[in-house]
C-alpha cells in the first residue's frame, strides 16, 4: 500500500539466475513444498532402511501372533502379519522397493524417450516418421497385460521389473520431446548457432536439450508415480520381489483375508502407496507451474 | 443322546472287531427318513467315473455313488473292509485269491451285479489307451494280474508272485459292463452319466451349479435314509461357512475358514476328524548341502513345525512323527522320538556335521561349500505359500542361505511333479500328498525311488520295501514297516511337518454319527446312507 520510490543504483544489477526464480515460483505451491519434504524425509529412509527398520522384516514371531496379525502396540508400533513379523519394517522394506523401482523404471524410461524422441524432432523427415511410427505401434499395446506376461516369463526379478516398466512408457516422454524440438528448432538462437557451424550431436546436447529440460521434469516426476502404481500392481499379483520379502503390493496382497479383522494390515501399505502417489504428483504440479514463465510474477 | 448312541457305536464296533466285518451295521434301521441334505464342494468334478476321478471335485461326488469290491485302497477308507466283496479266501501260497461277491445287489438301473462286472472293470483298466490311473494296481512288474470269473458271484485273482497289497490294489471302483459298447473308456457317455451300486444315483448335473443324488432304495446296506443329496458347487472356505450360517447348506467342510462362529452355536455341529494329508519339507538327498541324513536331521530340529500347523494350517494339523501317514496300518503315535524344535540344539548338529561359519560372512560352509538352499514350492498354492516364510526364517536363524524358489504352474510340473531326473534343480521342496490308504507299499514310490521328489534310493530301505510286498504273514509284514518307518525317521528324506485335521460343520438336527466322520474319504462321510435329520 505504501508508495515508495525504487531504490536507485548506480551499480550494475545482477539478473536473478533462471533456478532462483523457479524455486521461488515453486516454494509458492504450498502442497508441492510440502511433498517435497515429505519425499526426502522417505528418501533418507529409504536409504538407511537397514539401519532403522526396528526388527528383521523377515524375522517370524510366531509365538507372539499365535496365525493371527497383530495390532499396533508399544513393542510392534505398525502391529505385526500373521508371522508376527514386524509391520513398521516390512512397510520400510517395502517403501524404499517402490521408491527404487519407481525412480528408476522412470530414469530409464527418459533415457530411451528423450533419445527417440530428440532423434526424431531434430532430423525429421523420414527418420522422424520412421520413429514415430516405431512409438505408436508402442503406444497401441496394452501395456499392463503385457508386463504381467513378460514378468511372469522372467520371474519378476527387479531390474527385469524395471526395465520393463520403463520399457514400455517412454512413448508420451518421445512425443513431447519431439513437438519440444520442432519448435525450437525454428527459433533464432538454433539457426544462429546451426549458421556458425554448429555440429549437431552439440546442437541437440548443448542447445536444444537445455530448453527442453522443463518439459522432461515434469513429464519424469509425473511418470513416477504410475511406475510405482504399475509395481504395487504387479506384486500384488504375485509377481515383482521374490517371497518373503516385502513390498508394498505384496503386503496389500496378503492383507486381503485379514481385511474384516485387521485394519492395519491394509492401511499401513495402502496410505504409503498413496502418499508416495500423491507426493510425486503434486510436486509434478508444483514444477509445471514454476517452469511456466506466463506464470512467474 | 448323542453321545448315547455314539457309545453304543462304539460298543458295537468294540464288540464286532473280532467277527469278520461283514456283519457290522447292516441292519441300521433309519429313525427318520426323508429330506434332502445340501452339501458343498470347490467346484465341477472332471468326471463322474470312479474310475477316471482323482481330483477332490470328482472323488467327492464319486463315492457317495461308486463302490469297489474291498474299501481300504487309495482314495477308499482307511481300513480294509468287505464292499461288493462278501469275503475272499486266499490260498496257501497266496497267488490265489477268491472273492465270493455279494448276491442281490442291483446296479442303479435295476440290473444284477456280476463277476462278469468285476471282469469288466479290471479289463477296462488294464487297458493302456484307457490311461487310467490304477492300471499299475493290477501290474506285477510288466506281467498283468490274472482274473477269472468261476460263476456269477465268485472271482478269482491269481498272482505269478506273493504280494501283500492285493485288497487294496483291487479297491477299485467297480462299473457295470453293460453300460460300455466296448473296453474303451475314455469318451464312454459314462463318464458323465454314471450308473453304481452305492447309496445314492446319478440324477442330474447343473454345470457350474450343482449335482444331484437320489436314494437308491435297493441300496445292499439298506436304503439310505435320506430321499436326496444336491453337492453344489461353492468356492473357498470362508464362502462354504457363510453358505451354511446362512441356512443354504447343511453340511460342509470349513477348515480354513473362521469357524468360531459354529462354536457354542445351538444350531450347528462342529466335528473335526483326522485327513489323509500330509504336508511336508521334502530334501533333494543328492544335493550338495542336504545330502547328509544329519544336516536333514539338523534341519528338522531347528524347524519350528508347531508353528508352521498354527500360521499355515490355521492350528488344523498334528504334529507328524512318521514318515507314513496315520491311516497306514504301521503307525504308531510316539513310536519314534519327535524331533522337537530347539534352534540351539540344531546349531550345534550342524557344526558336528562339519557346517561352520568359517569366513565369518554369517552363512555356514563346509569344505569351502556355503550352505545354499533353494527350496522349490507352488507359488499358485495359498498353502504352500504360507509356509515357506517360516522355513525360511527358521533355517536362516541356523545361518543357512535360504533361497525360495516360488514357481508358477508348468515351471513346478517341470522342475517337481513331472521331473523324472535323478538331477533335482532343488535342494529343497515344500509339498502334501495323501489318500494312499492303509497299505505303506505305496509310498515305495516316493521313498525307494531315485526319480522321485527325494531323488531318494537307500539299498536298505528299498530292499526292505520289495521284502514287504511279498510278505505274505501279517505279524512279519508289520515288522518289516515298522523297521521302515524307524529307518526313514532316521534318514528324514524329508520332514513330514503335520497331517491335517478337518473341521466340518453340519446343521444340530442333521445326525451324521452313525455315518461316520471319515477324514479319508473326501465326502467326510464313510456311509452316506446312514445320514438322517432328526426332524
Amino acid at each position: 500500500m505504501t508508495e515508495y520510490a525504487a531504490p536507485l543504483s548506480l551499480e550494475r544489477q545482477e539478473p536473478t539466475p533462471q533456478w532462483k526464480l523457479i524455486l521461488r515460483q515453486f516454494r509458492r505451491h504450498r502442497l508441492a513444498v510440502i511433498s517435497a519434504i515429505l519425499l526426502a524425509v522417505m528418501l533418507v529412509l529409504a536409504v538407511f532402511t537397514d539401519v532403522l527398520t526396528p526388527y528383521d522384516p523377515n524375522a517370524t514371531n510366531t509365538a507372539y501372533a499365535g496365525g493371527k496379525p497383530q495390532p499396533p502396540s508399544l513393542e510392534y508400533a505398525l502391529g505385526t502379519d500373521n508371522y508376527g513379523r514386524d509391520y513398521l519394517s516390512r512397510a520400510m522394506v517395502g517403501a524404499r522397493v517402490s521408491l527404487f523401482v519407481g525412480v528408476s523404471a522412470v530414469v530409464f524410461e527418459i533415457l530411451i524417450g528423450v533419445s527417440i524422441g530428440a532423434a526424431a524432432g531434430y532430423f525429421g523427415g523420414w527418420v522422424d516418421n520412421v520413429l514415430m511410427r516405431f512409438t505408436d505401434v508402442f503406444l497401441s499395446i496394452p501395456g499392463f497385460f503385457l508386463l504381467l506376461i513378460i514378468s511372469g516369463v522372467f520371474e519378476g526379478t527387479l531390474l527385469a521389473l524395471i526395465i520393463l516398466i520403463g520399457a514400455l512408457n517412454w512413448m508420451t516422454v518421445a512425443r513431447l520431446i519431439r513437438a519440444e524440438f520442432l519448435s525450437l528448432k525454428g527459433r533464432e538462437f538454433v539457426l544462429a548457432a546451426h549458421c556458425i557451424g554448429v555440429p549437431g550431436w552439440r546442437l541437440i546436447t548443448r542447445h536444444l536439450l537445455p530448453n527442453a529440460l522443463a518439459p522432461i521434469i515434469v513429464a519424469a516426476t509425473l511418470s513416477v508415480p504410475y511406475a510405482i502404481l504399475t509395481e504395487s500392481a504387479l506384486s500384488f499379483l504375485g509377481l515383482g520381489v521374490p517371497p518373503p520379502h516385502a513390498s508394498l503390493g505384496k503386503m496389500l496382497e496378503e492383507a486381503q483375508q485379514w481385511l474384516r479383522s485387521a485394519w492395519w494390515m491394509w492401511v499401513v501399505p495402502g496410505v504409503i502407496i498413496s502418499t508416495i502417489v500423491l507426493a510425486f504428483n503434486f510436486i509434478g504440479d508444483g514444477l509445471r507451474d514454476a517452469f511456466d514463465p506466463q506464470l512467474r510474477r | 443322546m448323542r453321545k448315547l448312541l455314539l457309545t453304543l457305536i462304539l460298543l458295537v464296533t468294540l464288540v464286532g472287531g473280532v467277527m469278520p466285518a461283514a456283519a457290522q451295521g447292516d441292519e441300521f434301521v433309519c429313525p427318520t427318513q426323508g429330506g434332502t441334505m445340501v452339501v458343498s464342494y470347490g467346484g465341477d468334478p472332471r468326471t463322474l467315473s470312479g474310475l477316471y476321478a482323482n481330483d477332490g471335485n470328482s472323488l467327492f461326488v464319486v463315492t457317495f455313488m461308486a463302490e469297489p469290491l474291498v474299501l481300504g485302497g487309495e482314495n477308499w477308507g482307511d481300513a480294509i473292509e468287505p464292499a461288493l466283496a462278501e469275503s475272499w479266501d486266499i490260498s496257501e501260497d497266496g497267488l490265489e485269491y477268491v472273492f465270493h461277491l455279494r448276491q442281490g445287489v442291483k446296479w442303479h438301473d435295476g440290473t444284477e451285479f456280476t463277476a462278469a462286472d468285476v471282469l469288466f472293470t479290471f479289463q477296462a483298466v488294464l487297458l493302456e489307451e484307457n490311461a487310467i490311473d490304477w492300471r499299475s494296481n493290477l501290474m506285477q512288474g510288466d506281467v498283468p494280474m490274472e482274473f477269472e470269473v468261476v460263476d456269477d458271484y465268485t472271482f478269482k485273482v491269481i498272482l505269478s508272485q506273493p504280494n501283500a497289497t492285493v485288497l487294496t490294489a483291487l479297491s477299485i471302483p467297480i462299473v457295470p459292463a453293460h453300460a460300455f459298447t466296448s473296453l474303451n473308456m475314455v469318451d464312454a457317455p459314462f463318464n458323465t452319466n454314471p450308473i453304481a451300486t452305492g447309496p445314492f444315483k446319478f440324477v442330474e448335473w447343473n454345470t457350474g451349479e450343482s449335482i444331484t443324488l437320489e436314494a437308491n432304495p435297493d441300496y445292499w446296506r439298506g436304503a439310505p435314509c435320506l430321499d436326496r443329496i444336491v453337492v453344489r458347487f461353492i468356492e473357498g472356505a470362508a464362502n462354504t461357512a457363510n453358505a451354511i450360517l446362512a441356512g443354504e447348506i447343511d453340511y460342509a467342510r470349513v477348515d480354513g475358514a473362521d469357524v468360531s462362529p459354529f462354536q457354542d452355536n445351538p444350531d450347528f455341529v462342529l466335528q473335526e476328524a483326522s485327513r489323509d494329508l500330509m504336508r511336508y519339507v521334502g530334501f533333494n538327498t543328492r544335493s550338495a548341502t542336504v545330502g547328509d541324513p544329519a544336516v536333514r536331521r539338523a534341519l528338522a530340529v531347528g524347524l519350528d513345525r508347531e508353528a508352521i500347523i498354527q500360521v499355515a494350517g490355521g492350528g488344523y494339523g498334528t504334529l507328524a512323527d512318521s514318515l507314513f501317514n496315520k491311516a497306514v496300518f504301521v503307525y504308531e503315535a510316539g513310536r519314534n522320538p519327535q524331533y522337537v524344535y530347539d534352534p540351539a540344539a540344531a546349531q550345534q548338529m550342524l557344526t558336528d556335521a562339519g557346517w561352520t561359519d568359517s569366513d565369518g560372512d554369517g552363512i555356514l560352509d563346509k569344505d569351502g561349500v556355503p550352505m545354499h538352499v533353494r527350496i522349490a514350492y507352488s507359488g499358485t498354492w495359498s498353502l504352500m505359500q504360507a509356509v515357506a516364510p517360516i522355513v525360511y526364517d527358521n533355517w536362516r536363524a541356523l545361518g543357512v542361505d535360504v533361497e525360495l524358489a516360488a514357481l508358477d504352474d508348468s515351471a513346478v510340473y517341470e522342475e517337481i511333479y513331472d521331473n523324472v531326473s535323478t538331477e533335482k534343480p532343488y535342494d529343497a521342496m515344500l509339498g502334501g500328498w495323501g489318500l494312499f490308504g492303509p497299505e505303506p507299499d505305496h509310498y515305495r514310490n516316493y521313498y525307494a525311488n531315485a526319480t522321485a521328489f527325494f531323488a531318494y534310493d537307500n539299498p536298505e530301505i528299498t530292499a526292505l520295501f520289495e521284502q514287504g510286498r511279498s510278505e505274505t504273514n501279517p505279524d512279519a509284514r508289520y515288522e518289516i514297516y515298522k523297521q521302515i518307518d524307524g529307518l526313514l525317521w532316521q534318514e528324514l528324506p524329508m520332514i513330514p511337518i503335520y497331517q491335517a485335521v478337518g473341521a466340518w460343520a453340519y446343521r444340530a438336527d442333521l445326525n451324521i454319527d452313525a455315518a461316520e466322520l471319515n477324514g479319508t474319504f473326501l465326502t467326510g462321510l464313510k456311509y452316506s446312507g446312514r445320514v438322517y435329520f432328526e426332524q
